[in-house]
Formats: C-alpha cells, structure tokens, sequence
C-alpha cells in the first residue's frame, strides 16, 4: 500500500506565478487523494458494499483481449468498395506500419458476410459464433487509437496512453471498486500458459496504482495459481499448526509497529492464501460443470478446447464475485495476419470464435450478462490495402470492437469507418471514450476516479488531453 | 523489347518541360511526400542517408547531398531527382519501381515550383519558447549551497550533520527523533541496507561485545568496506540503468536472446561501487568512456581502456529489436535513441524530457529544442540513417588492430590444421580403401562389381538393385575406423600421431577474445534535426549538440565543441564534453539526484519524492537544505559515495527506532501523516533480491562467487520461472546472489518477480513494494522457500550438536532473525515443535527438535514478516 500523500506541511514556494505553473496548480486544483479502493478493500472484507459515484449497472469486466490487430474489414465491416475496387490503386496513400504495401492497392476480404439474428447486423462467414449472439452485442465499427505498433497500442488499449508505466483498466477498476470475493484476488488474468502475449504482464501492470490491484495470474492448465499447492507435502493440519504459528508471531511484531498498515495487509494475505487455497481450487474446478455447459464452450473439441477452458474459468470467477478477469487467446499476436488472411482468420477463429459465443449464452441464460460487462477488442484494426498479396498490414485510424452486458446496447452495430475501412468517420469512439464510458457502467465517473501520483491527480482516461466523453450511443 | 522502347521514348518525351503541366497547387506534403517515403526513404531519409541525402522534407531536398540539390525549382533537368527516377537509376534494383503517374507527379511538382507548406525556418517560439524568470529560480535549476548547520535543541540527537537538518525541521513543527533502535536491530539493519543480507550470528555478537566507543562507527566502517556491498548498491545503478543481460524487447517467455558480454558491464558497475570509483569519474566513464583514449588506434586495449569501453554498456540497455530484419526500421531505430534518452535524463538530470519529443513541456522549462540538442549528444553513437543491428553492435575485449592480430594468427592456425588433418586424413582414406576392396574381394564374383558399384552411388540415385545391394552388402564392406587404427604401418602410424600431435599443440596457441556491448561512434556526425509534432518523417529546423538551456547556468545554448583546429577525431567527443559539463562541480542537479536516491535506498523515499523528476511537475524535497549538503559532501570530497553513506549511517536519524509508543505515533502522525519529516524510521521491505539472498544466507547454502556470465534461467509452461539446472556452470551457481541470474525484462524468477522485481521497460528509477498474495503463497509453498528451509534446520542441527529443544530455537531465531526469541515466542515455538510432532507421530524425536518439526519451525521464520522488513 504505497499510498503517496504529500504533507501539509507548507512546502509550496513562494514563486511569481509562470504559465507552466499555472497549467500545474489548474492540473491539481480539484478533488483529493482517492482513497476508494482502499477502503473498499476492507469493506469488502468487512461485507460491506461500496457506495460510487453513480448507481452502476455492472459489477464486473470480462476482457478477451484480442491483441495482434483483428482485421475490422474482414470481420465486423462489409465494404462493398473494396469489393468493387479489388486489385485497383487506393486514392490515398495509407499510413504504412511494415514494408508489403507500397503498392497501396485495395483488397477485398476473402470472406463472404452474412445478416445474422434478428438484427441483421452484417459479419462475417468466419464468426458464426459471435454472429449467432450478435443479438446480445454491440458491434463498435468507429474506434480509433493512437499507435499502429503492437506494443504501444495495446499499452494504450490497456492503460489509456502508450507509455509503459500507466495502471491497466483492471488495476483502475480493482482500484476503484474493490473484491467481492474476499476468498479470490480482484483482478485475474488467464492467458495462453505456453507463453505471454506481446507487451508480457505489462496489460496487467498495476502501474503506479497500488500493487493488490495488478492482475493476478490463474493458469487455466495445471495450477490455476502458482504455489497454491506445497511443493513438497504439508497436511492440513501441519499448516494449520505452522499458519497459527506464523500468526501469532507476526501479530506480536505487529504490536511493536501498530501504525503500519502494511503489516495488517501481510498478516491478512496469509489468510487470504490459505483460504484461496480452497476457493481458488473450487471455483476453477471445472470438472463439475455439466457436459452441456462444456459443449457450449467447445470443450469437447481439441480445436476450441484451451480457450474454452479460459472462458468458462472467466464465467465461474464473475460469478464468484472476481471483478475484472482479462483472458487471452493466443501467445504472442495471434491476430497479426501480414500475409495469409484467409488461413490465419480462419485459424484463430476456428480456436476463439465458438468459446466467445459460449460465454455471453451462459452468462445470459445464468442471468449474469446484465451485471458483466464483456469486451472483445483488439489494439488497433488493419489497413484496405493488400499487403503482400493476401495481407493487411497496421492501422491505427480505424478497427471494431464488440461489448456487450452491463446496460451496453443488444444487437447494435455502433458507427462506421469510411467507404474503405481505412479510417473511423461515422459517430467515431475513441479508446479513452470507451474507457469512460465502461467505467460509468460500472458506476464510476472517469473524471473523478483519481490517483495520485508524482504530483498529479491521475485518471484513466486523462480527459484534459484526450478529451475523452461517455458515449451515450452505446447504451441501452 | 519493343515496348520497353516504346516506354522510354515515352519517358524522353514526356521530360521535356513544355509537355509538363505546372501544377500550382500540388505541396511536398500532399502528394509527394508519400512516394519519397516509398520509393526513396530507405536510403535517403528515413533509414539511409547516403551519399548525404535526405529526402525527407523540402529543405533538405534543396540542400541535397554530395552531387548537389536534389531539386531546382522549376527546373525538370537541373534535379537530380528527376532525373534519377526519369532514367530509371533510382530507386536501384527491380522490386520497387515507381509508376509513370507517379514520376509525372514528381514532375509536376518540380515544374510547379517545388512547393512546400514547410520551407527552411529557424526555430519557432513553440519549439523554443523563452524561459521566465519564474523557471530559474526553481530550487532544481540553481546549483546546490552548502548551507550554514541549524541550531536544534535536541543537540544531544546530533551524531552527523545529518541530523542537524533533519532535526530542525521536526522541532519546528513540534516533533523529535525516535528513541535509538536496539543494538540488535541495528546491526540487522545496517547489514540488510548495506549488503542486501542479514549478520550472521558471529556478525550480530561481534558487534554486542563491542563496548568501546566508536563501535557503530566501526560497524558501518565494516559493511561499507565488504565485498557484497557493491553487489547491493550496485544492483540499485543497474537499475538505473536499466540493465538487462538480453537483446529486445524480450516478448517471448520461452526464446531468450542473451546479449553477449553485457554481464562485463554489470561487474564493472559492482568493481567501481566497491573501489569507491569517484562517482564523477564512474559517469564519464558510462556515458563518454569510448570517447576518453584513442582505443580504435591502440596496440593493445590497457585494462583501464577495456574497462572504460564496458563502462559504455551503460547507454546499451534501451529496447533495441532491429536484429529482426522486419524491426530493422526507421521508427524503431528511433524508439532505441529515445529510450536511451529516458534512461539518460531520468537516471543522471532527474528530469523528464520525454513528452518534449513531440512537443514543449508543458510543466517545466524543456522546449522541444532543447529535447532535440539533447539528442544530438546521441545521434552520432546511435545514427539512425547509419544503423548497426542490435546483436552486431558490438566490439571486443581486445582492440581493433589487436583483434586483426589474434584472427590472422587464427587464420594461420586453422590453414596449419587443416593441412594437417587433411594429411592425416590421406593416410586413413589409403588404408580405409585398401580394406574396403579387400573386403569386396571377398564377395561372389557375379555381384562383386555391381555391389561395388552399389555402394558408390548417392543413396537418392541408386535403381532398386542398387538399393538392394547396398543395403544388403553395404555392412559387409563398411571399414571402421578402429580397424584402419589397427591396419596402419608403422610408418603411417608416425605420419598419423605427429600430425595429431601438432593439432593439438598449434590449438593450444589459439588466442581468443570476447564480446564487449559498447557505446561508440560508428560514422561522422549527421545533422539532427527536430522533428516537428515529434515525427521523425517531418525533420524541421536543425539543432546542434547542447544542453537543456534551464540546467546550464550561463545559458549557453550549444557548449559542446566539435573537433579541434586541424583535427580530424574519430569521435566528435559529444559526449564526453556533456559528460564533463555533467560532472561539474557546480552543476545544478547531478549530485542532488545521486544523493537523493541514495536517500531513497535508506529511508524508503526520497527527500525529492519523485528520484526521476526535479521540475516543476516533481515534488520538492522535504528537506531542500539537507539535499544541498549532502550534494556539496559528496562533490566536495572528490565525488566519495563512500563518505556521503558514511555520514547517513553515523547519524541518529538512520539509528532511530521504525516503532515509537502509541501516543507518541498519534502524535506525530496527525503532523506529519507520511512521516516526510523522519519522526520515525520508515519500515521498508526488502526488496526481490534481498529476499531471495537472505533465504540463501540463512539456509547456509548461498554462494559468494562474484562476478562472471549470468547464471541461465527458464520459463516454465505453468508460467513460472526457474533457474536452468541443466544449463549451470557449476553446481553453485544455483546458490548466486540474485544479482547474478540472468536479468530479462519480463520474466523474472518466479521468487524475484512476486517481491516486484522491475518489468525493464526501460529503466526504473524507484522500485514498487507490493503486498500481494502471491507472495505469501510462494514463501509458503514454493520448492524454493520449502527446500532452503529444510536447509537452514539442517544448519541449525549442525551448529547446536547436543544441543537441547530451548538451543535449537534460539539459533534458528538468531539465525533467521538476528535477535534470540523472547519467552512469549520461545512458548510458542516449543509449541509448534509439540503439535508438529504430535502431527507427524512417526518423528523420532517426541519433542520436535529435528526433522520435520524443526523444518516447519525454520519454514516459518522466513515467512514472518519480521524477516521481510528492514527492522
């Protein structure tokens, strides 16, 4: 818990004031030292819910971060232009990310769309899963972002900038509304356990938060937690005896140092250990679920099993009160198609695409959707033109994204890139308005959700530079 | 043939510039722009410059290169642009070739006039807006005083001057010092802050027999002057630096690229805080250390030469990813230069001058001028239009020419070898030919010629008969080579031992030499510009080396010189002269940023709270007066660091209590909630590594080893990270200081990594101290905690033979804790022993002592939180 906090003791110069200065003392000149998820932490423990800043129509985030660049045009955005202009000169010169595209030629997208559900709402031959609860989902055709590397725009999907020291929405989220579950961590991760993903725990990171609020990583194979278990065999009662032991003794090196609240933190996280020992392993004890529920989420099938398995383990902990759980589909960037649209599409959709439609059909027919905001989003989104023949390459200008639960509108397709998909125009999203906008679902104001650090209220969303605005647009 | 005639004649025709219409509107920025970056980028402008073009804007088109301007406005046969593309020269090779439309808009454009929306210019007010007066008079920008002592009251708390400082702000708002800790926790503390390791037992009782004065004084003399001190404290400058023992980005769990050598640098780091280099010379060294002596012309690399070269390594832990061919490009290369920057300003200016990349800082007085001068420091040793590879940008233990030596005497080795083998080899194919016909001999006429014949063709090429026969027959005639051991003559047997012998004895003569990661100049400076909206595709006005204007007391906006009259240097000593503009003594914030963060190590904040940022969007130190003195102690008695941990640690205020009685606590925490003004000492946690190498230390098996390789590690699919048993050098190694485990990015071993050891991004200037459960679950049920406890009972077995139930606990407290137990946690610890025994009724002992029950006990000492915290 390092909480920062300056003393009132008068430090402040006594200096003319400059222009610089005066942007800096407008910077801090409103509110205090959010304090909120500490308390909440303990109010949690104490069963006590939270009051925030709104009433919130969610209580927690699943994210399926789908980081690589899924490719907005060959999924979520017909463009009959590109179907018209296949193979001829774009008019614009794009904004190249790798060599491949010099030579700035359109290309349709290898798949057929199709109207799905009762909206209609046009996708993808290759999605059928998600078109098949599209009704459930808005489909975001207008997002935008700031970078068109992988690293940086996924810091800045994760984190709201792309400089690598900035808390993650789950950390900000677990900062601002506590645990539920006094038994589980805040903040989960499941990912790929063969490997990380680009930008490894940094789409996790705390950041300058404080540290309870990074993600915690459950594995989905094996050990959900590490060293949940003894490496070497300790009976129930051996650590029973040994915790007793260790408590006692550190509640008399407590006594000595009352005022140190860490202490109680590291006392308390013992417990919390020995409880999660028990929790952890029933709550992603997936064995028990039925052999319906497995189906719904393909894991009777070798192909769809693995990120299945992250999925319904996503599902179990929302419902055990977990707030935020990010899952992740593949090492590394599985949607970066450079080359070879159709066989990777095809390849990492054939893995993601039924498991994604499993969770929003449980978690509505389990009457958790309301409550859960899910998200599936990528960094940023690819480019009309071919690149080596069969590839897009980056784009930072326009790319989709679905969310759906929480008061998020059903069956909604949100805005519009231009004819081509090169660019958002229509009712355009940023990623700091879609930050803004999740945090008001869960009944937080972006603006008032601050931490203090280095001198400076911090927000998620930082609305001064990005001029970041709830979209009421994409609420029901 | 025809048609390319045709085209070209086209060509011809088409450049005459009646047949051209002049085209008022079209600007380099709109449609011109793009087809340069396509088609003439790569090697003039965004990753080349050759033949010193660059083609990136309007200005530097006109400027040109070696042959003269790329355009004249106007005119289609006087730019070489033109000309270049219409004839088809450029761009070279046949993969990237402009189309006719676009060579016609290059045309147009130069006929039209050649217009930009960006012409040559100066800088602008924005790019360089003017500093108020308000910004120098900022504490951080004003070179530090050494100011007159306080008077305090509580003169009897004053050890060092330290104290008179810290004293006199508590008196002022009604505080005072804590009472003294214990002797015990103090001898503790002074190991765990100095050497990241707790006494041993015989440390602690040393130290409490001491009764003559001067004993503290004597201690701290002690610790400061051990070995493992520059492990501790270096550790905290290789963070600073950013250190990593790998090339990239370090994305991939599993594929570890290690960086040759760079480990030479983390032991020069550790030499020079144990030498107690003076610290101005240890920066020169890190930043300039190429540019101090002519190593490119030298005979022989002198140690302090090979020495000064590692020191370099220091601006070589920036993310560089350009060994992969497709990252090899114009913006990461960038991304490299800026992160070295970061690392530069954050860990040596304590100022953050990043966001100037793009634009003027918007809190503190760094323009964006002032962000590109400092760059061009950097350009010439990280030319982006001149790259070197991260896994080539390397040199070598030895010098240049030297290297040249010791390869030819290789060469000439390897040439004498190989003729030898070749010898060798002749007189075994003889025998071995010899044998095989004696052999084939022996096989029935009527297949013997077409068996031989079999066997000697590729095994791909041979008909079904063949394939038979070989396969079949082939055994039979196959000569082996103990056979044709066995078959030498006497006179073959000598020709085939000398030659063998000679090998061995001309290998033994190799020399070798080693990878070294260096900062060097690798070509003649290019111009740096600054890029406009901080966009390297838009160059705008060209700066020259300087510093930023705020931090140089006579303003002077370009100190660096370039060469000498008449000189012609192989390096244009940039950075030596910022690393010597860094190292004046009266500089305004290198000592205070060095001091600070020493500060920071001991009390667990800064007296400036933010260690990387001192303007005006930092926080101000809590004891400005403080800083100063200890800035002036340190530059004044020839940069010692030494001197200035010496005169914290003789203080009152490091030797105070961290607990204080509760009325005493409420008090003074309703003054000063955050302790800022040290009404107490701050209870710090150790960090990764000290716990890491505190477990070891009481487990009796860490190994003390300095120096060397770093030790390999692995990532596990269950996503923790291990050492790499089965790639150790020797069995010890396991047993390493943390310090010496290989150091990525973002995997840590799995012990270090939940203790919040840094994800180097880039570098990290303060570390996170997190309490999470992780942590209590891996101290409680890691192999790595379990195992080192049963080591460290099996120690306490070892040092109390005979030893009763009562003796075996008290070393066990003394050896985890430095303190025997009191009688409360003596009962609870005979207790425990009790129930665990009872537990485990097959333990020989009835009353817990050994085995398992003494296990649990030692287990549980490491997860106190006692053990954790620096008392």
């Amino acid at each position: 818990m390092s909480l920062h906090t300056i003393p009132s003791t008068g430090m402040s110069p006594v200096l003319p004031m400059s222009r610089r200065r005066m942007l800096q003392l407008g910077s801090l000149g409103f509110g205090s030292l959010a304090l909120k998820g500490l308390l909440s932490e303990s109010t949690a423990r104490a069963g006590v819910a939270q009051t925030p800043h709104a009433r919130p129509r969610a209580k927690s985030v699943i994210l399926m971060m789908q980081n690589g660049g899924p490719s907005q045009m060959d999924l979520f955005e017909r463009k009959p232009a590109l179907e018209k202009f296949d193979g001829k000169q774009h008019s614009i010169k794009v904004e190249m990310f790798q060599p491949g595209s010099e030579q700035n030629k359109l290309m349709n997208t290898p798949f057929r769309f199709r109207h799905y559900g009762a909206s209609g709402i046009e996708l993808s031959e290759v999605i059928p899963g998600i078109g098949s609860v599209i009704d459930d989902m808005t489909v975001v055709r207008s997002m935008h972002t700031g970078h068109n590397n992988h690293t940086e725009a996924l810091v800045m999907f994760m984190t709201g900038k792309i400089f690598q020291d900035r808390p993650a929405l789950g950390a900000w989220i677990s900062y601002g509304l506590g645990t539920e579950n006094s038994s589980l961590p805040g903040y989960v991760v499941l990912r790929d356990p063969s490997g990380y993903n680009t930008s490894g725990t940094l789409t996790w990171t705390n950041g300058w938060l404080p540290a309870q609020h990074r993600g915690t990583e459950f594995s989905s194979t094996g050990t959900p937690v590490l060293n949940l278990k003894s490496s070497i065999p300790v009976s129930a009662n051996e650590q029973r005896n040994n915790l007793d032991f260790l408590g006692k003794l550190n509640r008399i090196h407590q006594r000595r140092l009352p005022g140190e609240t860490e202490l109680e933190a590291r006392i308390q996280n013992y417990e919390l250990a020995a409880r999660m020992q028990l929790a952890a392993a029933d709550v992603l004890d997936i064995s028990k679920e039925t052999a319906a529920t497995g189906k719904l989420y393909g894991l009777d099938n070798k192909t769809t099993e693995p990120y299945g398995r992250r999925c319904l383990m996503a599902r179990k902990l929302v419902e055990a009160g977990v707030r935020f759980v990010q899952i992740h589909p593949k090492p590394f960037q599985p949607w970066d198609s450079h080359s070879g649209t159709r066989q990777n599409l095809g390849s990492i959709c054939a893995n993601c695409d039924l498991p994604t439609a499993g969770l929003i059909t449980d978690l509505k027919q389990r009457g958790l959707l309301d409550e859960t905001i899910v998200i599936w989003s990528g960094e940023f989104g690819r480019l009309p033109v071919s690149q080596n023949g069969t590839g897009r390459d980056h784009n930072r200008n326009a790319f989709s994204l679905l969310v759906a639960g929480g008061g998020f509108k059903a069956g909604y397709a949100h805005g519009a890139s231009d004819e081509v998909g090169y660019a958002a125009a229509v009712d355009k999203v940023s990623v700091a308005d879609f930050h803004a906008t999740v945090l008001q679902q869960l009944g937080m104001d972006h603006e008032s959700l601050v931490y203090e650090h280095a001198g400076r209220e911090e927000t998620l969303t930082d609305p001064s530079l990005t001029g970041a605005r709830v979209i009421p647009g994409l609420l029901a | 043939m025809m048609i390319r005639w045709l085209l070209l004649l086209l060509v011809i025709m088409s450049s005459s510039p009646s047949s051209v219409p002049a085209a008022d509107g079209l600007m380099f920025e709109d449609g011109v722009f793009g087809l340069l970056k396509t088609y003439c980028w790569k090697c003039h402008g965004g990753e080349g410059r050759q033949a010193g073009l660059d083609l990136r804007s309007l200005p530097l088109i006109k400027r040109g290169g070696k042959h003269g301007p790329a355009v004249v406005a106007g005119s289609l046969e006087k730019s070489l642009l033109v000309q270049k593309l219409v004839s088809g020269q450029m761009p070279p090779g046949k993969e990237l070739k402009p189309t006719a439309a676009h060579i016609e808009t290059i045309k147009a454009w130069v006929a039209g006039g050649a217009r930009a929306r960006y012409v040559a210019r100066g800088l602008d007010e924005a790019e360089e807006p003017a500093l108020e007066e308000s910004d120098r008079q900022w504490w951080a920008f004003r070179p530090p005083v050494r100011a007159d002592l306080p008077a305090v009251a509580a003169s009897s708390r004053v050890a060092t001057p330290v104290d008179t400082f810290v004293l006199s702000r508590l008196e002022a708002a009604g505080l005072d010092l804590a009472p003294e800790a214990t002797l015990t926790a103090l001898v503790r503390r002074v190991h765990l802050d100095v050497l990241g390791l707790p006494p041993d037992p015989a440390d602690v009782d040393r130290f409490l027999a001491d009764r003559r004065p001067g004993a503290w004084t004597r201690l701290v003399d002690r610790v400061l002057a051990d070995p493992r001190y520059g492990e501790r404290w270096g550790r905290y400058w290789l963070d600073v630096a950013g250190y990593v023992d790998i090339i990239g980005a370090d994305n991939d769990a599993g594929g570890i690229k290690l960086a040759p050598g760079v480990w030479r640098y983390r032991d020069y780091v550790v030499r020079a805080y144990n030498a107690d280099k003076p610290f101005d010379e240890f920066l020169v060294e890190q930043v300039a250390g190429d540019e101090l002596a002519d190593w490119r012309n030298a005979e022989r690399l002198t140690p302090d030469q090979l020495e000064q070269l590692v020191a370099t390594g220091f601006l070589r832990h920036a993310r560089d990813s350009t060994s992969s061919p497709e990252l090899n490009t114009a913006d990461i290369r960038h991304q490299v230069l800026y992160e070295t920057l970061q690392t530069v300003s954050t860990s040596l200016l304590g100022l953050t001058v990043h966001c100037a990349q793009c634009h003027s800082h918007k809190f503190d007085p760094i323009s964006q001028a002032d962000y590109y001068r400092l760059a061009a420091i950097f350009t010439p040793s990280l030319d982006v239009q001149n790259w070197i590879q991260a896994d080539q940008r390397h040199l070598h233990t030895v010098s240049p020419s030297h290297k040249i030596r010791i390869d030819k005497h290789n060469g000439r080795i390897d040439a004498r070898v190989g003729e030898l083998k070749k010898r060798a080899a002749a007189v075994r194919a003889n025998v071995s030919t010899r044998l095989r016909a004696v052999k084939l001999a022996s096989l029935p006429e009527p297949i013997r010629a077409d068996t031989g014949t079999a066997v000697g063709v590729p095994k791909d090429k041979r008909n079904p008969v063949q394939a038979y026969l070989a396969l079949k027959l082939g055994p039979l005639l196959a000569v082996s080579p103990d056979e044709v051991n066995r078959n030498l003559s006497a006179a073959q047997r000598m020709t085939v031992t000398t030659a063998e012998s000679e090998i061995a004895r001309l290998n033994s003569t190799r020399q070798s030499y080693e990878t070294i990661r260096v900062a060097w100049e690798t070509g003649p400076p290019a111009p740096t510009y600054l890029y406009r909206r901080g966009d390297y595709t838009t160059p705008g006005p060209e700066v020259k080396p300087g510093v930023p204007l705020i931090l140089d007391p006579v303003n002077r906006p370009t100190l660096i010189p370039t060469a000498g009259p008449g000189q012609k240097p192989a390096s244009s000593g940039r950075r030596l002269a910022f690393a010597r503009w860094l190292t004046r003594t009266d500089h305004p914030v290198t000592a205070r940023v060095i001091v600070n963060r020493m500060w920071m190590r001991y009390f667990g904040t800064g007296l400036v709270s933010t260690p990387a940022n001192f303007g005006l969007s930092g926080t101000e130190p809590t004891h400005p007066k403080l800083l100063d003195w200890l800035a002036r102690e340190l530059v004044d008695n020839g940069w010692s660091l030494k001197r200035v941990h010496r005169q914290v640690l003789l203080s009152s205020t490091y030797r105070q209590s961290t607990a204080r009685p509760a009325a005493e606590w409420k008090r003074a925490r309703a003054i000063d909630p955050a302790n800022r003004l040290l009404w107490h000492r701050p209870l710090k946690r150790l960090e990764s590594e000290a716990v890491r190498d505190s477990v070891l230390a009481v487990s009796g098996q860490i190994d003390l080893l300095q120096g060397g390789a770093a030790v390999p590690i692995k990532a596990n699919s269950d996503s923790s990270v291990v050492i790499d048993s089965s790639k150790l050098a020797r069995p010890g190694d396991v047993n390493r200081r943390s310090l010496y485990l290989t150091c990525r990015r973002n995997y840590h071993p799995t012990e270090l990594s939940v203790f919040d050891q840094p994800t180097v991004a880039n570098n990290c200037t303060r570390r996170d101290s997190s309490a999470v459960v992780l942590q209590s679950l891996v101290m409680l049920n890691g192999s790595f905690a379990m195992k080192r406890a049963r080591r460290f009972a099996s120690r306490v077995r070892s040092e109390t033979p005979g030893g009763d139930q009562a003796t075996r606990i008290d070393r066990a407290f003394r050896l985890a804790l430095s303190r025997s137990p009191t009688e409360e946690e003596q009962g609870l610890a005979i207790e425990l022993l009790r129930r665990q025994a009872v537990e485990l009724s097959g333990a020989k002992n009835a009353n817990g002592s050994t085995g398992r029950p003494l296990e649990h006990l030692c287990h549980m000492l490491l997860n106190t939180s006692e053990f954790l915290y620096v008392p």
